[in-house]
């Protein structure tokens, strides 16, 4: 069911895209509504055949967020508990990628807009860290660890004095 | 496809000055992210790397786990260890030798239990919070079974635990509560099991609630911080305790009013809390 009634106004309008490495992509415009910058654009009557270029994003994440926009767009309002549950089906299983391409997706919908996307991503990168051990954390995204021996240690440390009684123990008689 | 490794090698020998907080994510994104992890899984995420560690610690983490309604509610409670119900010990406790008395916690938000990691908490020490931080005020040495001044403050926001100015009495079983960003303490026993007469403020000595003889005593902060009810035996003419009170204490004027209950509501409370309608 296409929701019919949105502000997308001529929702059957195909919107073409073009990604940082010259592929072309279209959704409809209900789709790419969900762009912030895409939906200005389109206000601003600078869609046209040759398609909207996006510079930093290349044609992987734009094939994904295509896909995330036009499902987002079908089923944007009044929605049955049915199809919540399977929108959010669909977002879980959108998310399970690797992390070069979460990262590309994070940046990609930072930089096109797409809120939802956006939030899925970065709570998905959030769950990632999520009960990891520091050693994990650094493998997972790549991270060196720059703490010197005498910081490690203070960490570890910091808090082993903090309940030393201070009286010292007197007798009991 | 780049893997996280390569990037940070590229990153490296790009030399730049600036370390981002997830190599290739820029760093408002990355905070984000960092924002929305659970608290109980801070303390790690800050022992990842200096850029971590700094990120979960300013005030600004605060700020954006706010602004992306990350915020989760703890309530921290001083209790006994059951060592029947504990599972394996955790690393770095001392075999055999795990504390008794310690702090846990319930996030109301999560619903998840866990032991704060602290060393021995003085017995029946208490407890109270002012915006992120916990004080651990008073209880007995566990050694000699002695009633201690010490005050101890864990930083919630970044995990360390400090040790704070002691309290002016060593105390046991006191009333305690917070009120207008301050610790209140009334009551309780010394180390002869003498009931202390005297208030104090956790970062001040007060006045003590005039005619006070309680024991064990109950405080409640009352006005979102503008008032602290303390409850407790009230000391008659004749030196006699029978009749409880409650004693008001105005922050602003810094003054105590003593309210005696009609005789029908003059028994001990053993418990108090304040509403605002």
């Amino acid at each position: 069911m296409a929701a019919a009634t949105d502000d997308a106004g001529d929702s059957n309008e195909m919107i073409r895209v073009v990604s940082s490495d010259g592929e072309h992509f279209e959704m409809p415009e209900a789709a790419a509504n969900l762009s912030l910058v895409l939906r200005h654009m389109i206000e601003d009557d600078c869609a046209d055949a040759a398609g909207i270029p996006l510079a930093v994003v290349a044609a992987k994440p734009l094939a994904k967020i295509v896909d995330y926009c036009t499902k987002h767009a079908a089923k944007s309002s009044g929605l049955t508990i049915e199809e919540a549950e399977e929108l959010k089906r669909f977002d879980a299983e959108f998310i399970e990628v690797d992390t070069d391409m979460l990262y590309d997706l994070l940046v990609a919908a930072d930089f096109m807009g797409v809120e939802g996307l956006s939030k899925l991503a970065v709570q998905r990168t959030a769950d990632l860290i999520k009960g990891k051990t520091p050693e994990q954390n650094r493998e997972t995204f790549g991270i060196v660890n720059d703490f010197t021996p005498e910081e490690e240690e203070e960490i570890c440390k910091e808090n082993e004095w903090a309940f030393q009684i201070t009286k010292p123990p007197s007798r009991l008689c | 496809m780049r893997s996280p490794r390569s990037r940070a090698l590229e990153r490296d020998a790009a030399a730049v000055e600036h370390v981002e907080l997830i190599p290739g994510m820029p760093d408002d994104v990355a905070v984000d992210c960092l924002a929305r992890v659970p608290h109980g899984s801070h303390r790690a995420m800050r022992r990842v790397c200096r850029g971590w560690r700094s990120a979960a610690s300013a005030p600004a983490f605060a700020s954006a786990r706010a602004a992306a309604g990350a915020n989760e509610d703890l309530v921290y409670l001083l209790q006994f260890s059951n060592p029947a119900a504990e599972g394996p010990k955790e690393e770095g406790d001392a075999p055999g030798n795990s504390p008794p008395y310690g702090v846990a916690v319930y996030n109301v938000t999560t619903g998840e239990w866990r032991r704060e990691k602290a060393p021995p908490v003085p017995m029946f020490a208490q407890c109270a919070a002012v915006g992120t931080r916990l004080a651990v005020l008073g209880g007995w040495d566990p050694q000699t079974f002695e009633p201690v001044a010490d005050v101890h403050v864990l930083d919630v926001s970044n995990g360390v635990w400090r040790r704070a100015p002691p309290m002016r009495s060593a105390r046991s079983f006191f009333a305690c509560a917070e009120a207008g960003g301050k610790i209140y303490v009334a009551g309780g026993h010394d180390k002869h099991k003498n009931a202390l007469k005297t208030a104090e403020a956790y970062d001040a000595v007060g006045p003590s609630p005039p005619g006070l003889k309680a024991g064990t005593a109950r405080a409640v902060c009352v006005g979102g911080g503008e008032r602290v009810v303390v409850t407790g035996a009230i000391e008659d003419a004749d030196g006699g305790s029978g009749r409880h009170a409650l004693w008001v204490f105005d922050v602003k004027t810094k003054s105590w009013t003593v309210v005696r209950p009609p005789p029908e509501f003059a028994g001990f409370a053993f418990s108090v809390a304040s509403v605002r309608i």
